[in-house]
This record gives structure tokens, sequence and C-alpha cells, in this order.
């Protein structure tokens, strides 16, 4: 009760719901759509996204789904290969697509007049994609090119990729989404034919449109697009658990590099647990801004790290990692810079954070949901993520969550999931400059791009 | 290769040009009392306000021997005022759930402040506090130093920035654009207190700012704010600044040795001023030759068709003065050399041969279509506006841009490809491992990962 009373105070002044904003219909044949109307400029975002991404895939198979996002843009009965950007661009529309553990999405940005365009092309595609070895091959080559661009050539994405191999032990998550390079240059067109086939359904997919449009016209343009294709068999559901991590992990990249960096990865649960929304402000507390815990002690003040950051991993469909990261500054050790990391970490499962500093946590997360706002596309990311997480009505759950958490919670979160026994410590260690060859070794960030 | 069906039995759109938006902002200009420019786009869609100032204080303006100095100027504005921390500003700023940023480009400096409506009073008096009274203090300036030397170094490990620098230094040696905005291993320890402050009463000064406002406030409101908070910041301009005369760089291969997988290869020249009458015609060339994705011929050419790159395109980067025209891409350490063949080829059938009327008409689709795209955020809208006034480019800007760009013609593409983008004067930097990277007609010397900069041989 008093809860709801102090949460009801606190509401910013445009606090329209998204359930109140968002229009949800899905056809027979399973595709879900959400369209959210936003008329400020005559512009929309189209976004489709398949419930497919890395944590769908199989050892030795690694890189499926982003390989998959790149051939989608190989072309149809009625479209050549790569003319899908094409057509977007001549009607003044941008275009791209991102892979993650957990989905595919592909999204168009264009005058909102032209939204159809993208409609028209999706469900296409949807139903007739191409698969020809001509075009397959040199876009296998493509995606090695990726990944040395992203990974074999960035430090510090190889030691991420490390350090969720050794966090995960018998879930997906721990393999890059953009795959193994053996596995990719492995992968054939028969491969990518059948897994399209699996995860490629209208009941696999969501389309989010936000924008310049009017929902009911828009909703039946989709429907008709998208109507006649039918139905697949569910895909087959991912069973992996990561069990409970029993003791503490630490791995080495050595290569060369110009600076060390730490990474710690700890598993924690996602939104479907009540200590989510507690995780969320933990990661605020640390990582903020400039004045949060952790850059101001060990950037500020101690001059121990160049950069330094905490991240969580809210909308994961299966949980995921919360990780705490820093690059020592030059002539800095690894050892002491790890270890004031670890400080903060048990100065907040000692102590819970004073009222203000939980206020000051809380407004910079209202506040951003508010800035995000201005963003058409980051509308329908929140929207898809969401969604792929289990539901899109949960964001209008975030902020009343995000309220309700006490600094006794932050305390006990930090306390119960940032333990020793449950981290992974990744460290990079430069070696010197050489003519001397190093091994590649590999990651990308979480998003792929096409 | 697959046949190319026609798109308009599945497309009807297709046949039609996009609307062309006439879309300029709404937007009130003014001058404060004390010389500043002031723009106010009111959008009510959200409770958020934007405000930016750009001011002509950029890395342009950089002694030779003090590179940085304008970077560190302006971040230093939020490490401390004469009456706030650098940590109470901080502490504020994040309370707020604000953000309030400092940094400086070539050609300006800006200083950002996005606050929800109903912090608007704090956020200002903190964005007023920090453009009008910065302490610099010494401890902060030995901070940055320190966090500018380490992040100098980091970007040693990014062959892509690793290549830019090359680029520029090798393109515009001591001129104005030939240092990094962050200055270098070099300069940034000869930075002195004294010549922060010299910078920042030179350049720091109302006539030189651009103020422009976004968001859920009315112009006469903010106006009547921003003169008494504004009210005692005065100096008027200050000096213009003159470019030094452009030496051109006698022709280059800079190699780059580092022990990674792909060969980081920059093609380029020197470009063009924002201010060049021939811009729009240039961008419809650029477009069509690398600047269009999947729409241009660099990508088609070596990523699509050859499987080569993930990323190929082709650039103007236009400033204040002549800026660079750029092939970036990256490829397999032994792909390198015929990915640069490529690139030179392509570079060599644009000026050769006028572009098809497909290309053309593609390219002024996507040019004027996609303008509203850049108008779709308050924030964008800011950035927008800012741009068209510091470039004059004509408070009409987005309503004659479709004009500009559709009078271009399959002559004015040809003649600005001949005239801008010259194979004799192409600079070609590859940072990768030379030992693994051929490039034919040229040798490149390996050894430790400093540029080594040689007189390209002959073709």
């Amino acid at each position: 009760m008093v809860v709801l009373a102090v949460a009801v105070a606190c509401v910013p002044a445009r606090a329209v719901t998204y359930a109140e904003r968002v229009k949800e219909q899905v056809l027979p044949n399973g595709l879900k759509i959400l369209l959210l109307e936003d008329h400020k400029a005559p512009v929309a975002v189209y976004q489709i996204w398949y419930r497919v991404g890395s944590r769908n895939e199989t050892v030795g198979h690694t890189g499926l789904s982003h390989l998959l996002e790149h051939l989608m843009f190989k072309g149809t009965d009625k479209v050549g290969p790569e003319e899908y950007s094409k057509i977007i661009q001549r009607n003044g529309g941008d275009t791209n697509a991102f892979t993650t553990q957990d989905y595919t999405t592909y999204f168009a940005t264009i005058a909102s007049d032209r939204i159809g365009v993208v409609n028209e092309l999706e469900a296409d595609r949807l139903a007739h994609l191409h698969f020809q070895e001509d075009s397959f091959t040199p876009e296998r080559q493509v995606v090695m090119e990726e990944r040395r661009l992203r990974t074999a050539d960035n430090p510090v994405s190889a030691l991420f990729e490390l350090i969720n191999a050794t966090a995960y032990t018998a879930h997906p998550y721990e393999w890059p989404t953009i795959g193994w390079m053996e596995d990719i240059r492995q992968a054939t067109l028969q491969d990518a034919e059948q897994y399209f086939h699996t995860y490629y359904r209208p009941n696999n997919a969501v389309v989010i449109a936000v924008g310049d449009f009017d929902s009911a016209k828009l909703s039946a343009e989709i429907a008709k697009e998208f109507g006649s294709i039918p139905a697949g068999d569910a895909p087959p559901a991912v069973r992996a658990i990561e069990p409970a991590q029993q003791g503490e992990r630490s791995v080495v990249l050595r290569r060369e590099a110009q600076l060390p960096f730490i990474g710690i990865a700890y598993h924690v649960p996602n939104l479907r647990s009540s200590d989510a929304a507690a995780i969320e402000v933990l990661a605020e507390v640390l990582s903020g801004g400039k004045s949060a815990r952790l850059y101001d002690e060990l950037v500020y003040r101690r001059r121990l790290a160049r950069d330094v950051g905490a991240d969580s991993d809210y909308t994961s469909v299966d949980p995921g990692t919360f990780t705490l990261y820093a690059q020592p500054l030059p002539g800095k050790k690894v050892a002491e810079v790890q270890k004031a990391l670890l400080d903060e970490v048990k100065k907040i499962q000692d102590k819970a954070p004073q009222a203000r500093e939980l206020e000051k946590a809380r407004n910079a997360i209202e506040a951003s949901f508010v800035f995000a706002q201005d963003s058409l596309f980051y509308q329908g990311l929140l929207l898809g993520q969401y969604e792929m997480a289990g539901d899109w009505k949960l964001i209008d759950k975030y902020l009343p969550a995000i309220r309700a958490v006490t600094p006794e919670d932050v305390r006990r979160v930090a306390a119960s999931y940032l333990t020793a026994d449950n981290r992974t410590v990744g460290v990079l260690e430069p070696l010197p400059s050489a003519p001397g060859r190093v091994p590649p070794p590999v990651m990308p960030p979480r998003g792929m791009v096409h | 290769m697959r046949r190319l069906l026609s798109y308009a039995a599945l497309l009807p759109f297709l046949l039609s040009a996009p609307r062309a938006q006439g879309s300029t902002p709404p937007a009130q200009y003014d001058r404060l009392a004390n010389g500043a420019t002031l723009i106010v786009s009111e959008q009510t869609n959200l409770p958020i306000v934007i405000v930016q100032v750009t001011l002509d204080a950029g890395a342009r303006l950089d002694p030779p021997e003090k590179a940085g100095l304008a970077s560190l100027t302006a971040d230093l504005l939020t490490e401390g005022t004469s009456k706030r921390s650098a940590s109470k500003i901080s502490d504020a700023v994040d309370f707020l759930g604000a953000s309030l940023a400092a940094g400086a480009d070539t050609d300006y400096a800006s200083v950002s402040l996005g606050v929800l409506k109903k912090d608007l009073p704090a956020g200002l008096d903190l964005l007023t506090d920090i453009l009008l009274h910065p302490q610099f203090a010494d401890a902060e300036i030995a901070r940055r130093r320190e966090a500018v030397l380490a992040g100098i170094r980091a970007a040693e490990d990014n062959p892509g920035k690793v290549a830019q620098k090359a680029f520029q230094r090798a393109l515009f040696g001591s001129g104005p654009y030939g240092h990094p905005v962050e200055g270098t291993v070099e300069s940034v320890p000869r930075i002195t207190r004294s010549d922060i402050q010299a910078f920042y009463s030179r350049y720091y000064r109302p006539g030189r700012a651009i103020i422009t406002v976004v968001g859920d406030v009315a112009a006469a409101e903010i106006r009547a704010q921003l003169e008494s908070a504004l009210g005692g910041w005065n100096g008027g301009t200050g000096e213009t600044f003159e470019y030094p005369a452009f030496t051109t760089p006698a022709k280059h291969l800079v190699t780059i040795d580092k022990p990674i997988t792909q060969a980081n290869i920059i093609l380029g020249e020197r470009g063009v001023a924002r201010d060049n009458p021939d811009y729009y015609a240039i961008t419809v060339m650029n477009y069509i030759l690398g600047g269009g994705g999947f729409s241009s011929r660099l990508l088609d050419n070596i990523r699509t068709q050859g499987g080569l790159a993930y990323s190929v395109a082709s650039f103007f980067t236009v400033n204040k003065a002549p800026g660079s025209f750029q092939v970036v891409m990256q490829t397999k350490s032994a792909s390198a050399d015929e990915a640069v063949k490529r690139a030179r080829a392509e570079i060599d059938r644009i000026r050769r041969e006028p572009v098809k009327d497909e290309e053309l008409s593609e390219a002024k689709r996507y040019l004027t279509g996609s303008f509203p795209l850049r108008l779709d955020s308050d924030r964008k809208i800011a950035g927008f506006l800012s741009q068209v006034e510091l470039y004059g480019l004509g408070r009409d800007y987005a309503d004659t841009y479709a004009q500009r760009i559709n009078a271009v013609t399959k002559d004015d593409v040809l003649r600005v490809a001949e005239k801008y983008v010259d194979p004799a004067q192409l600079i070609l930097v590859v940072v990768g491992d030379l030992a693994k990277t051929p490039l034919s007609g040229m040798t490149a010397e390996g050894g430790a990962p400093v540029t080594t900069m040689q007189p390209q041989a002959e073709k």
C-alpha cells in the first residue's frame, strides 16, 4: 500500500503505459503483430523478430543463426540477391539486421508512406527465400571477414568470448553469436536451408512497427501479406539449463595488446526472477555515471583504471551474466585493479547503499526510460526484447519494480549473486609488440549486424 | 548471376519516387544580447529538453606543437568550476538522470545537456556554470591528461583507428586537420594549464556560440532564462581563423605492421569543404561509388561479388576547410592486393564513364527520400539545426535539399568524379601483418609498429 502510494507520486508527467499505446494481434498462422503509433515525424520503423539465435545452435554448428541472417538478403523468386536493401534505399529507407544469443531481427526505418514496401519484402522472403551456392559461398567469406574484424583483431572482444566460453558449461550461451571460425568455414548451404525451415515460421516471428502510421490499416496490410504463409511445427525447445557454478573460474588470454583488461562474469537470473529489478539497480549504483561507485573510486579517486563498468542482462531469454570490467591505466597492476573492483563488490555486500544513492540510481533509470522514447527504433527494440524474453507487457512492470527496490534488496542481491564461487574472472595479458606472430583467438558484441 | 525481375508487380509503390518532405523543423532564430546565436525548436512529444552549445573552438585551432589542446579544454569543462568540484558536478547530473557532456571535434567544440523538462532550471544552472566558470584545476588537468594518454594507447589496439590517424597525418601533415583531435603521446604532455586557460579565453566567446534548444520548452521562456544565465558571458567573437595553405603530399604508401588477421586499408586523398558548390553532385557521385551501402559499386564489387570484406565504403569528410575523400575497408591479409585493385578499378570507372540512369535515380531517391529520417527525434533535430547553422547551409536547408540533389545530372557526376577523385593523388594506408599482405607494385617494409612512409612505386 505504502509502496504503491510512493510509486504513484513518482510517476513522471507523461506516464502512458506501453499496454495503452501498443496494439497487439496474432494471426491464425501464429504471427504476432505489435503496433505502436508515434506521430512526431513522418517516419516509421518496421522490425521482424525471429525467435532464433546462437542459443538454438549446437556444437560444431555455431554461427548458423547469424550466417542465415546474411543469407536472408540473397533474394527470392521476385527479388534478386542484395536487392532487398536496394529496394528499401530507393524508397528512402535504411535497413539492417542483427543477431544475438536469443533472436534475429531485421529492420527498416523509412518514410511512413513507404512502410508497405518493407512489409511486402519481409513476407516475401519468409515465404520464398532462395538458397543458392553461388551467393552462399562469397557470403560465408564475408561472415568470416566480419569475425576477423570484430573478434580476431579486437583483443577485448576476444577476451569476452573466452569469458563466456568459461562461464557456461552446459548452455549454448557458451559460444559466440557469430560462431567459431571453423564452424563458419564448414557451414553448408544445406545446413542454412534446413535451419531456415526449422525456425523461420510465422509462428516463430513477431512483427513490430513504431511510428507514423494508422494501426488498423497497417495491421490489415500485414495480415494480407503474411496471412497465407503456413504455420510450421513449433521449433525444438532449448532444454539446456546451466548448473549452478561451484567455484571460481579464471581464464587468461595472452596476446599482443597495449593494455590489459579484466572482465568478471557472475551468473544472475533474468527478468523472470523477483531479484532482477534489484540487480538492475545494483548495476546502476555501481556504474550508472561518473558519480557512481566504480568510476568515482577506480577512475577518479584512485586513478587505477582508464575505463570501468558493470552490466546486467535483464532481458536475456535464459539467465545471463552480470559483468564487471576494468581497463587498468598504463603502469597499474592487474591484481591491484582487480582487487579494487572486488573491494567495491564487498562494500556493497556488507552495507546497503544510502537512500539518496538509491534515489539517484532510480532517477537515472526513470529518466533514461523517458529519453528512450525519443527514438522510434529504440521503442521497437524495447518491445522486441521484452517479447523475446517472455512478454512485451512486462515493460510496464519495469519502473514499478525498480521503484520498489530497497537499499537492503541491493545489498542482498550483491551478497547472493556476486560471490567468488559464482564468478569467472578473465584477464587479457598483453604480450609485448613483436614481429613474432600471435595465435588469433577470438568475440563479437552481442548484436551482429548484417 | 541471378536474374533481376521487375519489382513492379510485387511492389506497386516503387514506381513512384518517395515523397520529398518539406521538412524543415519549426525553429525560432534569435541573437542573445551577448552575441550568441539562439535556435529554439519546440517539440512537445516528450517531457525532455536538449540544449546543445556549439562553439568555434575545435581542434583545428590547436597550435601544431600542442595537438589535443581544444579537446583537453573541452573535456575539463565538466571537471570543476569555481563553485562546484568535479564530483559535485557528476553527482548533480547523475541525480537528475540527465546527461551533460563536453568535447571537441575538428571544427568545433560542443557542450550538450539532456534533461527532463521538470529539471530544466537545474540542468541550465549546471550547463552555464561549466561553460562560464571552468576551474581547470591542476589536479584535474593531470587526471585528464593521464586518461587521454591511456586512451591514445588503448586505441593502438583498434587497427581501423591506427589506419585513420596515419592517413590524416600523411594527407594533412602539420595542417589543422593533420593531428588527432585528442592529440598525440608527444603533444599532450606539453599542454599546460596556461595553454588551456589561454585557449578558453580566446575561443569560448558568445559570438562564436550557437545554442540550440529542442524539446518541451517555449522559445520566449528559454530565451529569457538564457539571457539571464549567460548575462555575464561577454567577449564578442574574437579572432577569425585563417587556414594555412594546403601542401599537397607526395604520393604515399603508408604501411604499419601489426600481428593481426586483416589488412585495414584506406585509399584516399584531399576532399572538399562543406561550402563547395559541387557538394550535392559529389554526394550523389559518392553514393553510387561507395556511399550507398548495398546500392554502391564498391560494396557490390568487393563484398557481394568478391566476398572479400564485411565493410567497404567511400565517403567525403566535409569540414569548414577541405577534408578528405576515403575508401575504407578491411580484408584478410592475403586479399589486400585484390581488394585495393578492385577499389582502384571502381574509382577509374566512375571517372571514365557516365553512371547509368538507374544508378542516378536510385541515388537521388535515397538521398531525398531519407531526409525525414534525419529529423525523427529531438536529439537528431538538435544536431541538424546546429550543423546547418555552423556551416551556413541556410535556414531553409531541409526544404531546398531535395531540389539541389534532384538538379544533379549524369554529366555533373562524371565531372565531379574527374575533378575531385584523382587517382594520381591517392594515398594508400595499410595496417596489418605485412609479411602476409601482398601489395603489388609497391614495396611494403616490415618492422616495428610505427608508421613507415615511403614513396609509392609507379604501377
